[in-house]
């Protein structure tokens, strides 16, 4: 198995896909509490006018799609707060027009579907020194953001009315949550695809939930099930030829079913 | 209560002339009354009276239609000190399945503090203290959707407590809790009260706020009756806010304040 790492691609692709594993279960854990799950795949479908502008125009595909993953978060929230619509509504409103402005574009740029498999399954093993580069920093960014305003976050996911009495700056932190699940779905997107996103970002949240634990344990577990959903995918992958993607979700599942198992038999 | 006497340094918190319209539909008119440091003050009033709302527009929640609200002497669009003031809401919305345990909960209330990841040593002991306040040192560990509405409801008094504030907004803290809680919990307030905090508290619960505060407030929209319990009965205001009939049975005590 240990020739399996003497590959640099192999390398690159458990570097990118443990920081990409913890930054989307850490934020994904925020996202499954405050009922925002529809919210990982409304910026990963939404994202897909990035792509097909990045396509179109020849420009880098990740700055681009960050870019409007990014706006396409912070426009849930704005219109969360000041229309004061439900998040899943509003998630669901920006959803299919950033869908459909992505497949407007690709076919004014007659793109093949070939070009875009890679983004709508993910393409982990492709990962280059410059994408890696690009997963490291904005990953620290990630991190360090959630490491400050973790207290705050975690009031405003326990109640966030409480949360605003208290005098925290709900909107603001709201605003800069957003931006990061913003961030981290197109970061995520290079792991799993714009299908598979919530495979990183939803489910080791819930398989940590399973366990019932306070949040800070659950928080670590979280991340744990997403480094050990990627490994397991990363590998499972390798020696059985099939998508790394879907390798990846087929295992973050699995640990899910394992971790409602062990719930049951109250390991 | 004369504007004088509301401006003194002992004001905590001062609503003068506050008016209040939802959807139009005017809620509060023209309410004005101080609370000074060290007092227990009871709101009482009809469903819809417009106490809740009070509070919201206190805690920057709600924007008055008029007139203006003084936290600490300082204008409550000035104000920054928000540690200095522990809110415990009606109903807290959450999930029972949350993952949090009520050591993490009485902890929320340090989260204007700043810090990285984990508690400094100072913090820690401060929600241990709270806890141990509300008498849930031993339950610290337990996860909050766990505990019975009583002792839930003094988690959330522990949340409020543990950035040891000056003044308490409670909103109906004892709502869905049976009697034998109920009297824990106002001894647990007579005790901090004592102790130096002020507190504002909103019951439906006529007889509980007569054995518990020693001021009390009857409003209805606007303000009905404004001072002891004892006297509100033969004050005919209660007849007046409510609409109809009203005996409460009133206690006489003294108060420390």
């Amino acid at each position: 198995m240990l020739e399996l790492f003497s590959y640099t691609f192999i390398q690159n692709a458990f570097f990118a896909g443990t920081i990409v594993a913890v930054i989307c279960a850490v934020l994904g854990l925020f996202i499954v509490l405050r009922k925002l799950s529809f919210m990982t795949d409304g910026i990963a479908h939404a994202s897909l006018a990035g792509i097909a502008a990045a396509i179109a125009l020849k420009a880098d595909v990740l700055l681009v799609t960050g870019t409007v993953a990014f706006l396409a978060a912070l426009g849930i929230n704005r219109i969360r707060e000041k229309m004061k619509i439900s998040g899943d509504a509003a998630i669901g409103l920006l959803l299919p027009v950033g869908l459909a402005t992505g497949i407007v574009l690709l076919s004014l740029a007659h793109v093949t579907s070939v070009d875009l498999m890679s983004y709508l399954f993910g393409s982990i093993l492709a990962i280059t020194s410059s994408d890696l580069q690009f997963i490291v920093i904005f990953g620290a960014i990630v991190l360090v953001a959630v490491a400050v305003l973790r207290k705050q976050m975690f009031y405003i996911a326990f109640d966030e009315d409480s949360a605003k009495a208290s005098g925290l700056p709900v909107s603001a932190i709201n605003y800069v949550f957003f931006g990061l699940v913003g961030i981290t779905v197109v970061l995520a997107l290079r792991v799993a695809g714009i299908m598979l996103v919530s495979a990183l970002m939803i489910i080791p949240p819930l398989s940590a939930l399973q366990l019932k634990k306070d949040f800070t344990t659950t928080l670590v577990l979280s991340a744990a099930f997403g480094i050990l959903s990627v490994w397991v995918g990363i590998i499972a992958s390798y020696y059985l030829g099939v998508a790394t993607g879907a390798a990846i979700a087929l295992s973050s599942f699995a640990l899910f079913l394992a971790a409602s198992a062990a719930k049951r038999l109250k390991l | 209560m004369k504007k004088a006497a509301r401006q003194d340094s002992r004001t905590v918190l001062d609503f003068d002339n506050i008016s209040f319209s939802y959807a139009g539909e005017p809620t509060i008119e023209n309410v004005s009354f101080a609370v000074q440091k060290g007092d227990f003050l009871g709101i009482i009033g009809p469903n819809g009276a417009g106490k809740s709302t009070l509070f919201k527009i206190a805690l920057g929640l709600e924007k008055p239609t008029s007139g203006s609200v003084k936290l600490f002497g300082k204008k409550q669009a000035d104000f920054s000190d928000w540690h200095r003031i522990g809110f415990v809401p009606q109903k807290v919305q959450f999930d029972p399945n949350f993952p949090a345990s009520v050591f993490e909960v009485a902890a929320m209330g340090l989260a204007q503090k700043p810090g990285l990841l984990m508690l400094s040593d100072e913090q820690k002991c401060a929600v241990k203290e709270a806890l141990h306040e509300v008498g849930l040192e031993n339950q610290a560990d337990k996860r909050i959707g766990e505990l019975s509405g009583g002792q839930m409801q003094r988690a959330f008094l522990g949340r409020a407590l543990v950035a040891k504030p000056d003044l308490l907004l409670l909103d109906e803290p004892t709502t869905g809790i049976d009697s034998q809680q109920q009297e824990k919990f106002c001894c647990l307030l007579e005790r901090l009260n004592k102790a130096g905090i002020t507190i504002v508290i909103i019951s439906h619960d006529l007889t509980f706020m007569s054995y518990l505060v020693n001021k009390v407030i009857c409003l209805n929209r606007r303000v009905f009756f404004c001072g002891h319990p004892k006297d509100i009965s033969k004050s005919g205001a209660l007849p007046k806010a409510y609409g109809h009939a009203v005996h409460a049975i009133t206690h006489d005590h003294e108060h420390g304040a």
